[in-house]
């Protein structure tokens, strides 16, 4: 059981990874904002925002296993997901995440069977 | 709204505009195709979810489709949560079709403000078309009876004597007419005289399927009238109503003013 908890935690960062790599090539911000422990500029936090959104809606992850995997509280991506899913009114911002979600969907982790 | 109610009325929504059959996945979830590509995906949770509440509905081979109480649901979600009155009732929201017109407000300024044009009970009766396109109701019997609710409503003779918070705000600092109690006195004579114009019987109609809102199988019941006479009536009642108000022209041709 320990070790089925190593091998989620461990996929779930690697598709956190994956997801703030996509994140900050589509939206112009460094990796090291994006896990940075503090809020830093609106533009990187909004990064971060759509990133741990992302891999709740792609990776279908609960919330709190996002918050692990993000370093950050269950509440605070639950606000993030909250602020996003109202942005996505707008139909250009929509159709950005909706391709970013694409590819997400499309990678498979190898562990991804039993996480 | 929780979130994940959102992401559904995105979803769903999206599926709305495209109209179409979603084949399942393999994972619980359902995929569906948009220009040619698979560019919509409802995962297990929501799918399951939808399903639950009846707003997919199974079709073709395993798969799913909106069923016809999904439209209604967006309706209900997307109910304007400024919009006065609406987020407190959405189900009567779903049956709105609101439109933006612009009328003058007591101050004498022309404000836009949104207007549910599915009040009337005459618009229904107005849009109903035979197979030549004709309209059962003219322009101008039509104008006449909108007037009168107009009129009615402004009279206040209706209204309730309690106070009502949802009102629209009024208007600050020195207002420059006459005061909503004259207006409303004026309204009021003004439908006392069209009810004195139009005459005993067809008063009573005008007044309960007009204000009342009556259904007209109720008042033929009542009045022990042939069934689906109303209608016919009515229409009498609204020309001379439209004669009174002088919406027809002097030649005697039906066009408005």
């Amino acid at each position: 059981m320990n070790n089925d908890y190593i091998i989620r935690r461990n996929a779930d960062e690697a598709r956190a990874r994956l997801t703030r790599a996509l994140v900050s090539f589509a939206f112009n911000v460094s990796d090291a904002e994006l896990v940075a422990t503090t809020r830093c500029n609106a533009r990187a936090a909004f990064a971060r925002q759509i990133a741990m959104y992302l891999s709740h809606v792609a990776f279908e992850l609960s919330l709190s296993r996002v918050a692990s995997a993000f370093g950050r509280d269950r509440t605070t991506v639950s606000h993030a997901c909250h602020l996003i899913e109202d942005r996505r009114d707008d139909p250009n911002f929509d159709q950005q995440l909706d391709g970013l979600e694409r590819v997400l969907r499309d990678v498979q982790h190898p562990e991804v069977k039993m996480a | 709204m929780a979130s994940s109610d959102k992401r559904l009325a995105r979803l769903l929504g999206k599926l709305l505009e495209h109209p179409q059959v979603l084949s399942a996945d393999g994972k619980g979830g359902f995929v569906g195709v948009v220009d040619g590509r698979p560019a919509f995906q409802l995962p297990a949770k929501l799918a399951a979810a939808a399903i639950s509440r009846g707003l997919l509905e199974p079709g073709g081979v395993d798969g799913v489709m909106l069923s016809d109480v999904a439209g209604h649901w967006l309706r209900r979600i997307n109910a304007p949560t400024s919009a006065l009155g609406a987020s407190a009732n959405p189900f009567s929201f779903q049956h709105w079709r609101l439109e933006e017109r612009e009328v003058f407000d007591p101050s004498g300024d022309l404000i836009a403000v949104q207007v549910n044009v599915e009040n009337s009970p005459l618009l229904r009766l107005y849009r109903q078309r035979d197979e030549q396109g004709q309209g059962f109701l003219a322009a101008v019997e039509f104008a006449a009876g909108e007037k009168f609710r107009q009129d009615y409503a402004l009279s206040a003779m209706g209204r309730v004597a309690s106070s009502n918070w949802s009102s629209l705000r009024q208007a600050k600092g020195a207002v420059h007419d006459d005061g909503p109690h004259i207006r409303a006195l004026d309204a009021r004579r003004r439908v006392m005289n069209a009810l004195v114009a139009v005459g005993p019987v067809l008063d009573r109609i005008l007044f309960s399927l007009l204000i009342r809102e009556q259904a007209m199988s109720v008042l033929e019941r009542e009045s022990r009238w042939p069934r689906r006479s109303a209608k016919v009536i009515l229409k009498v009642a609204l020309a001379r109503l439209a004669h009174h108000y002088g919406l027809y022209v002097p030649n005697g041709s039906k066009e408005l003013y």
